[in-house]
């Protein structure tokens, strides 16, 4: 695991004794693990419980200590490495113990919100079709063609259903289908790497 | 020999040769992957040998890369004859030769890529179930998927060589009184991914962290306070700015009413000016009289004090001897107590002196202790610390061997195998081979005792009778004529064999297939004639 400079410079303030009083640590210790493990739904109450006179310090103890559990959540860190993460950065023993402990407390609820995150593929569901034979048009006129109109009926995650509409010609599905079963075949010879 | 030529392919594409894919034998390959597989291999070996590892167009400079190839593998020990010639016009045989000579001196790879081979099964390990996991009809999750978008935070923490289009004090300001705190920057669902993109931006490139005011929320909600923010730091601006004009002129701008309000108020001022001025004077002028009060009294209060001793002194000397009886009373008096304090002031004095005695013992039998301990203390540290220093270096044997195990179960040298299967057949052939050569000596023996035994029996019995020793004549002159057939069969055998062994050595000879190469020389020189030719024109013109 990393931290940038701009949050170990944070780190290094949140837990330096004369800058950030024991009760001011406490509160934003608080907030975050309230922040981070109660998503959309957090106590902002600990804000109001800072004491400390400069607001611009506190914000970026706050905003370190934040990052700081993320990314060990993220990382997935257990108690033991992220205290051993800590020391290398000499700050306040202390300090460090009450850290370890917020995020002992609160990283599976980290870890559940960061789950939440994942690139939201279109879910297909149900597909329509018909295929129509173009006889003329305005742009081309000739023989008869054949074309697919296909929909993909998909769910995205809101539960609320979209679709995806293309029109293609019978060489173009065929090779759309290869494609597919082409990509199948990949994926199941990955998963069967481990036998 | 296919065999050979596959292991010896298989680490040429181990050290990254670019070879064709149908490749397979050793006489496909052209003399530019020749030269480029020898090359890398001896810079494998000998690094600092830096070979090229293309074929250079002009021929003399291929000579040049040629000879200097085969230096470095005589250089390497290599006892055959090898010149230039063996590399650019190859045969089969001593190419074969030269690469296993060559592969067996690469040196082994390192422990490191161990390690990492080892990584990255594992990873490839995790993919694979992963894949699998959601193949086994694990339903995607539909209800909580957030697509992973940041926008930009602003921690407000300035880093050194960093600079804002703003100056330090204006950004301190901003940061402590309008820059609100990071979850409040943008909307909860792109908190976390903000989160991870602005630490993974900070590792990646620190310089370019937001280096503007206005660099924080892009989100839709949030455009509101954004705004809000922004005009409000605009206002900041704006009143310094007016604050600024109001103070360097005013008559332009202000109507008449604001100035006649002004010069009222401006006399108002003037005249409580004036009050506070006189006022200030009057208490400066009390204060003055203040203070000669009390120098008055202070003199007044010494001289007070010297009358009375002068009026003490002036009694004990009008009354005489009286006033002397009772001085000397005081003095022994005064002397009587000095001398029962003193006593009083020793006995305290010996008792504080031994609980104090006691206590300095009592403390440096008490630090001694301490330093025991800190000197087992510190010894235990010392201890732990060479344990742990141990058991960091046998974890790392511990992983080392891990990995090697692991390599070994996943890659167990599949050629390996074959090869000792291979030589088992060839040691039970060779057996096989020896048991019926036993037999056939055995064989032999026992004809021969035979036919020891039945000559015996002849002999005996031609000397018995004449016909008998007609016969035995017949039968020696037989035996002569039989053995100068035996001679002429094996003389034929022995020039039957020396014929196949010339067979043969034609063969190798075809196989070297210098008639070839004779052409390609010469066809070399023919090229090498013309770049001097050329060369010389050059010079000449």
């Amino acid at each position: 695991m990393k931290i940038s400079q701009e949050i170990t410079v944070g780190l290094k303030r949140l837990c330096n004794k004369s800058v950030v009083s024991d009760n001011d640590f406490q509160a934003i210790l608080r907030q975050s693990a309230s922040v981070l493990s109660n998503y959309g739904a957090a106590d902002d109450s600990y804000i109001s419980q800072l004491e400390g006179a400069r607001k611009d310090t506190l914000k970026e103890a706050y905003a370190s200590a934040v990052t700081l559990l993320t990314e060990a959540a993220r990382n997935d860190l257990s108690s033991s490495s992220f205290s051993s993460f800590l020391e290398a950065y000499n700050l306040n023993p202390s300090r460090l113990e009450e850290l370890v402990i917020i995020y002992a407390n609160c990283v599976e609820k980290i870890q559940q919100n960061l789950r939440l995150f994942n690139h939201c593929l279109p879910h297909v569901v149900d597909v329509k079709w018909r295929l129509d034979c173009c006889v003329k048009s305005n742009s081309s006129g000739g023989p008869g063609y054949l074309l697919y109109f296909v929909q993909f009926l998909c769910q995205s995650p809101d539960k609320s259903s979209s679709t995806i509409d293309f029109v293609c010609t019978v060489e173009q599905l065929r090779e759309m289908v290869e494609k597919l079963k082409d990509a199948n075949r990949k994926v199941e010879k990955i998963a069967n790497l481990t036998k | 020999m296919e065999e050979v030529d596959k292991i010896i392919l298989n680490s040429l594409k181990e050290i990254n040769c670019e070879l064709e894919e149908d490749v397979k034998l050793l006489r496909h390959l052209s003399s530019e992957n020749i030269i480029a597989g020898f090359a890398r291999c001896l810079n494998l070996i000998n690094p600092s040998l830096n070979l090229s590892t293309q074929l250079p167009p002009s021929m003399s400079e291929r000579f040049k890369l040629g000879a200097s190839i085969a230096n470095a593998i005589k250089e390497l020990g290599y006892k055959d004859e090898i010149g230039y010639q063996t590399l650019l016009y190859s045969n089969e045989i001593e190419i074969r030769r030269l690469f296993t000579f060559v592969i067996e001196k690469l040196p082994e790879k390192k422990n490191l890529t161990l390690m990492e081979v080892r990584r990255i099964s594992t990873f490839q390990q995790d993919i694979s179930n992963a894949v699998k996991l959601s193949l086994g009809g694990a339903k995607p999750c539909l209800h909580h998927r957030v697509p992973f978008l940041s926008v930009p935070l602003e921690t407000g923490v300035s880093l050194p060589g960093v600079k804002r289009d703003v100056s330090p004090q204006d950004w301190c300001k901003y940061c402590s009184e309008q820059l609100p705190f990071l979850h409040e920057q943008t909307d909860y669902r792109h908190l976390l991914p903000s989160v991870i993109t602005l630490n993974s931006r900070g590792i990646l490139c620190p310089s370019q962290l937001g280096n503007k005011i206005k660099a924080f929320p892009a989100n839709a909600q949030e455009d509101s306070t954004k705004s809000a923010l922004l005009k409000q730091l605009e206002d900041l601006k704006l009143s310094n700015e007016i604050g600024k004009a109001v103070k360097s002129d005013i008559g332009a701008s202000v109507n008449e009413k604001a100035d006649q309000e002004k010069t009222e108020e401006e006399k108002i001022i003037s005249q409580l000016e004036a009050e506070i001025l006189e006022l200030t004077s009057r208490k400066e002028s009390y204060e003055e009289k203040l203070s000669q009060v009390n120098d008055l009294i202070i003199q007044n209060k010494q001289q007070y004090d010297n009358n009375l001793r002068e009026d003490r002194v002036r009694l004990l000397l009008t009354q005489g001897d009286e006033g002397h009886r009772k001085l000397v009373q005081v003095a022994e008096e005064a002397g009587k107590k000095l001398v029962r304090l003193n006593e009083q002031w020793e006995q305290h004095r010996s008792t504080l002196m031994e609980q104090y005695q006691a206590a300095q013992s009592f403390i440096k039998s008490k630090s001694n202790v301490s330093n025991e301990q800190m000197e087992v203390v510190q010894e235990t540290r010392n201890t732990l610390r060479s344990l742990q220093e141990q058991l960091k270096k046998k974890q790392a044997v511990q992983l080392k061997l891990e990995a090697e195990v692991a390599n070994l179960i996943k890659n167990p040298k599949p050629l390996r195998s074959a090869y000792t299967q291979r030589i088992m057949e060839i040691i039970s052939n060779i057996r096989k081979q020896t048991n019926e050569i036993n037999k056939i000596i055995i064989d032999t023996k026992e004809m021969q005792r035979d036919v020891n035994s039945v000559t015996g029996r002849l002999e005996r019995a031609a000397k018995k009778d004449e016909g008998a020793k007609r016969v035995y004549k017949s039968l020696v002159a037989l035996h002569s004529d039989c053995q100068y057939l035996v001679n002429l069969v094996e003389e034929t055998c022995s020039l039957m064999i020396e014929s196949r062994d010339l067979e043969e050595q034609i063969c190798t000879e075809n196989t070297k297939n210098t008639s070839e190469n004779l052409t390609l020389v010469l066809q070399d020189l023919q090229i090498i004639k013309e770049e001097k030719r050329k060369m010389r024109g050059k010079k000449g013109s």
